[in-house]
């Protein structure tokens, strides 16, 4: 692990070298209690509380968090403020690394009516705080340097598109709740349908001060930094979580949505963060 | 008997005089101002002593069971005329409707009539030749039904009104009938007519025909008088009433020379309540009114839920699992096609479920593939799903053979999934004499109430002749072949031309009952462009084809149907709308699809199919028929939650859910012929088998690996213990691991004898291999974790003496297998074709409990 001292620069690797310090991947969740990968020693009713936690800020009019045969279903619905929903990793500070299948089966982002007042987000994510840049103090996510692979659907979308966008994210929490974020980094992983499959993973590469995106086969993306990363998160947290971003529109127009209806399933960690049988 | 009507005439009356109550057979009249019309001319039983079966084929069959001295049942055919009189054009016209009916008919054809066909059979010698038949038939008819159900004093003896008619009969060198009527006396007894102008008008011929040596026929056509002195009180057929007292009784003679008196029997036929000669209580009450109802409802859905594969092929509207189940969670039977990943047809079924709790409703259940074998490919499968809110008794996946298809359906394993369905009738309690005599409700399904339901997603592509019609046309008689080969019974795990086993085919092991003598229904996406309503079937040939004889082969008129007027024929059953549109039946929409479509349904083209395979064509009835007239509706879904701009608007519009409308057709089935029940004095089979397990051990995920290492059978001294050890993988399967009496075993077991009065033990394992210890599920509701088989195994006694099936407490000791917890029926109520019980384990400490369904099947054997 290294320390930086040039702070704010990003150095964007769109191909490269495949240094490799980072662990092996290696089963955490197929979210099938039947037959589980990796295998329990008592099989479970529902989502494994020994593996996973919820998730939940902001508000929504509608939510689920279930299992859906094999798959974890994640669906949120809200027309006010940002709100995170999901399960997060029981034992996160041990996860470097998410690997998982994603698919967003609908998506649906409606700004203000009028126009330029801000631009409505759904999303379906990987996440998690892997490092504070600064000195962090217990339970603020201040300074946390987060990292996230989304699939994003945004009001700014043609209406009645079925493309949604894949992208690749590190920002820095502003504050205590990480509400107000800076980016340090985004990628274009490009479009992807509704109701089409994506294998997503997020990895932190630390031996070269870089994250590591890839979507489905295709050639990972390198989003590298330059700021201090030695020091825990504030608030150790790995996250799978379908999220909303909404602006708050003038008086008179209607509300904003942002809608989310996602699954997650066949979840992979770095190798140290295997959970106990 | 009708089920139905046996329950109505218990249900008011429970629970005093209950066993009291007269037997209720539904026996709708033919009318012929309703049913007859010349062009279409109904057919009467001619009285000559030849009993055709489809002469009575507006009436109805019940066997002849002899309790007293076994041998081959004999026949019963019943058939009323109603009030109208018949013209000369419109009944027994013309060259006879159906096969086996003589050119010499009565015509006109007789009104308010009953006629009465027996075909008995005939006693042998010892070297099993054929002797002349003789004995006595008695009907005893109440003239004044509701008289005797309503307990009004005196008539529960034989009134002025009623009469006894008595047919004294032999057959051969010396053949002679005598036929005498009596009235009742008012005083608990009958007495002669004292003018021949009370006699009730009768008929009675008595053959031994040359074209069935087996088998004496008699023939009766009774009159059914009405009010028209000096007979008076007779109301049958009045509209206020519709009801006749009716009983029979067949006692034959003993035959010099013959090994067994043969060819008795009664109608009602019940071993333990024979009508008795002067109490009209215990004579059958025959309801001339509309038949019984059997209701049903079928839903085809294709949903255009497509995989997630290599490359991304966008869905058929913008339904989901969620939305679609919420389309079809209050349905009663669906098959839906195009959901192509096993988690998305997992999914649908949980979800289906949890609305379906949500309103206090049972579970539906369902035949799919769900499979978590990560590297097998989302499109290696039918793509199917048949749900039911009924029962599932059997059911099975056939994938068509590989070489049936073009292009993409090339990457796809469509096939046809199979469901037989329990009826509403199935399940309809029953009331069981238990050894007290007292009064039970029976537990068990009953296996004979069902209908075979097929699902299947045939070949896209052209409907003008080439590869794509080819492919399709492979697929149509692979269809037929496969379901041939379910309705007579299976096996389903050899190639037994024209059926071909599939590739990873999914069956359940072995034979199960026949389901060729009842309709079957064929619901599915069948590709091909069918005429709407009125449309010429001549202008659309690719849907002439499918239906012709060289494919699906369901146009032709059976012989049952040529000769009866009641039934419908109906075999395309959403070709034409009930709704005010009667051309509102195209289902296919298109991709971008809106709400806009809910008026275009007329224009668009048909591919989605509710048909009808007509009960086997023969000579002989059916057991079920299809009450006039099913009814349809297609109907096109819609998301408010996705929208859709059509360009050139500024309208945001509802997306379809489906580039397909749904379909749904109500149908009601009724019995036309009455079931066979347990004769002890006859050698029996027996057959306990696991139809269905169902995994409760977690609330979601896929899937448990079953596994049984006992199937278990005392009797009469011998026991059987199976062995299926295969792994069968599924949430819910359908296996069929049983054992059974007889010589096909590999160690002697042999069939129950005649007059069998001993108790058979039954008992079955259910367990599950796992990555640890492979555990042994709990299937019942006793015991809680204990893992003693007592406390996790189903168990089961049948009494040969009563007829009794019990599940018992288990076989930890000799007196468990008789310790009784629940009373599943008997079998002198009929089950001819089995009876099962579903139980459910409790262990709340592993949670390893499944849902089982049992199975138990008495067989009647003839004697060689």
């Amino acid at each position: 692990m290294s320390a930086m001292t040039l702070k704010s620069a990003v150095l964007v690797l769109l191909l490269g070298g495949t240094a490799h310090a980072v662990e092996p991947m290696v089963p955490y969740d197929n979210f099938n209690p039947t037959e589980s990968d990796p295998p329990r020693a008592t099989k479970v009713r529902g989502i494994d509380p020994a593996r996973w936690a919820s998730e939940q800020t902001g508000t929504r009019q509608q939510e689920l968090r279930a299992l859906a045969f094999t798959r974890l279903r994640l669906l949120s619905r809200a027309n006010s403020g940002t709100g995170r929903y999901g399960l997060h990793f029981i034992q996160p500070s041990a996860v470097t690394a998410i690997e998982a299948k994603v698919r967003v089966n609908n998506a649906r982002s409606t700004g203000c009516e009028a126009p330029g007042i801000g631009v409505s987000e759904g999303a379906a994510e990987l996440s998690g705080h892997f490092f504070n840049s600064s000195t962090p103090s217990r339970g603020s996510a201040k300074d946390d340097i987060t990292a996230s692979i989304r699939i994003v659907s945004r009001s700014t979308d043609p209406v009645g598109s079925q493309l949604l966008r894949v992208e690749a994210l590190i920002e820095r929490c502003r504050d205590s709740t990480c509400t107000a974020r800076n980016s340090l980094f985004t990628a274009d992983l490009g479009p992807v349908h509704q109701g089409e499959l994506a294998r997503l993973r997020v990895q932190w590469d630390a031996a070269n001060d870089r994250f590591v995106f890839q979507r489905d086969s295709q050639p990972e993306v390198y989003g590298a930094y330059t700021v201090t990363d030695t020091r825990a998160p504030g608030i150790a947290n790995k996250e799978l979580v379908v999220t909303h971003s909404l602006p708050t529109c003038t008086s008179g127009s209607p509300s904003p949505l942002g809608y989310v209806n996602a699954y997650f399933h066949d979840v992979w960690v770095n190798s140290s963060a295997a959970p106990a049988p | 008997m009708q089920r139905g009507a046996f329950l109505l005439a218990f249900a008011s009356l429970l629970p005093t005089w209950a066993a009291a109550a007269p037997h209720v057979t539904r026996l709708p009249p033919q009318n012929a101002e309703v049913h007859c019309r010349p062009g279409a001319p109904c057919t009467q039983p001619t009285t000559d002593g030849w009993v055709a079966p489809m002469e009575y084929a507006d009436g109805k069959k019940f066997p002849m069971q002899d309790y007293v001295n076994g041998g081959p049942n004999g026949e019963l055919y019943l058939l009323v005329s109603d009030n109208a009189e018949y013209t000369s054009e419109e009944c027994n016209f013309g060259v006879p409707q159906a096969g086996g009916i003589p050119s010499a008919q009565t015509n006109p054809c007789l009104s308010q009539t009953l006629f009465i066909g027996l075909r008995l059979p005939r006693p042998k010698d010892a070297n099993g030749n054929f002797l002349d038949a003789s004995g006595f038939i008695d009907v005893w008819l109440d003239a004044q039904r509701d008289a005797t159900i309503d307990l009004v004093p005196g008539a529960s003896g034989p009134r002025s009104e009623d009469r006894h008619l008595r047919l004294r009969y032999s057959t051969g060198p010396n053949a002679s009938t005598s036929l005498t009527q009596e009235m009742g006396n008012n005083a608990n007894g009958w007495t002669g007519l004292s003018a021949p102008n009370q006699a009730w008008a009768t008929t009675a011929v008595v053959t031994t025909p040359g074209a069935d040596p087996a088998r004496v026929h008699i023939e009766f056509s009774v009159k059914l008088r009405s009010s028209v002195p000096p007979i008076v009180g007779s109301e049958p057929l009045s509209s206020a009433v519709r009801k006749l007292g009716f009983a029979l009784q067949s006692a034959p003679a003993m035959t010099a020379g013959a090994t067994q008196r043969v060819g008795g029997g009664t109608f009602n036929n019940a071993k333990n309540q024979p009508p008795a000669d002067t109490l009209t209580g215990t004579w059958e009450t025959l309801e001339l009114k509309d038949p019984l109802s059997i209701p049903l409802a079928f839903t085809m859905w294709n949903v255009g839920q497509m995989p997630d594969a290599t490359f991304w092929v966008g869905d058929g509207g913008s339904g989901e699992i969620d939305t679609v189940a919420a389309q079809i969670f209050r349905k009663e039977v669906v098959c839906v096609s195009e959901i192509w990943m096993s988690y998305e047809r997992g999914e649908l079924v949980e979800k289906v479920n949890e609305l379906r709790a949500a309103e206090s409703l049972p579970p539906m259940q369902a035949v799919t593939e769900l499979n978590d074998e990560v590297f097998k490919l989302p499109t290696e499968s039918t793509g199917l799903v048949l749900l039911s809110s009924r029962q599932i008794l059997e059911g099975g996946v056939h994938h068509f053979p590989s070489s049936m298809c073009t292009g993409n359906d090339c990457m796809q394993d469509k096939g046809v999934i199979w469901a037989r369905i329990a009826t509403p009738a199935a399940t309809a309690p029953v009331l069981v004499m238990d050894d007290t005599g007292m009064p039970r409700v029976s537990t068990a399904t009953d296996y004979g109430e069902f209908v075979d339901v097929f699902c299947t997603h045939v070949n896209a592509g052209d409907n003008t002749p080439g590869s794509d019609t080819d492919a399709r046309e492979d697929q149509f008689f692979d269809i037929k072949a496969y379901v041939q080969q379910v309705r007579r019974g299976g096996p389903l795990d050899a190639n037994i031309f024209p059926y071909v086993l599939g590739d990873n085919d999914i069956f359940p092991l072995g034979t199960w009952p026949s389901g060729l003598d009842r309709p079957a229904f064929l619901l599915g996406d069948l590709n091909t462009i069918g005429p709407k309503a009125t449309e010429a079937d001549s202008n659309f040939p690719a849907y002439q084809d499918m239906v012709g004889p060289s494919f699906l082969d369901i146009q032709r008129r059976t012989e049952f149907e040529k000769a009866n007027s009641l039934f419908s024929e109906a075999r395309d059953l959403a070709r034409t709308s009930s709704g005010p549109d009667p051309m509102a039946t195209g289902t296919w929409l298109s991709s971008h699809c809106t709400d806009l479509v809910a008026q275009e349904l007329g224009s668009k083209n048909r591919l989605d199919y509710v048909l009808v395979f007509p009960a086997e064509d023969t000579l002989e009835f059916p057991a079920y028929a299809l009450l006039k007239e099913p009814t349809a509706s297609v109907e096109p879904h819609f998301d408010p939650d996705s929208g859709i701009v059509i360009e050139g608007t500024s309208f945001l519009f509802s997306q379809c859910l489906s580039d397909h409308a749904m379909v749904d057709v109500g149908v009601a089935l009724t019995k036309v012929k009455d079931f066979v029940k347990y004769n002890p004095t006859k050698p029996h089979r027996i057959e306990y088998a696991v139809k269905q397990v169902t995994d409760l051990e977690t609330a979601s995920g896929c899937c448990a690996d079953w596994f049984t290492p006992r199937v278990h059978m005392t009797a009469n001294g011998f026991f059987r213990e199976n062995a299926f050890l295969d792994i069968v993988e599924d949430q819910t399967i359908y296996p069929n691991w049983r054992v059974r009496t007889g010589p096909d075993n590999p160690t002697q077991f042999p069939d129950l004898p005649a007059n069998f009065t001993g108790v058979v033990n039954m008992t079955s394992a259910i367990w599950e291999e796992d990555v640890g210890p492979n555990d042994h599920y709990d299937s019942i509701p006793e015991g809680g974790a204990s893992l003693a088989v007592d406390d996790r195994d189903g168990h089961f006694s049948f009494f040969a003496a009563s007829g009794l099936v019990r599940r018992v407490k288990g076989e930890s000791s000799a007196n468990d297998w008789l310790t009784g917890l629940e009373l599943m029926g008997s079998f002198l109520n009929g089950y001819e074709n089995g009876m099962s019980l579903e139980t459910e384990g409790t262990d709340q400490d592993t949670g390893n409990n499944a849902r089982v369904r049992h199975f138990i099947q008495l067989k009647e054997l003839e004697i060689p």
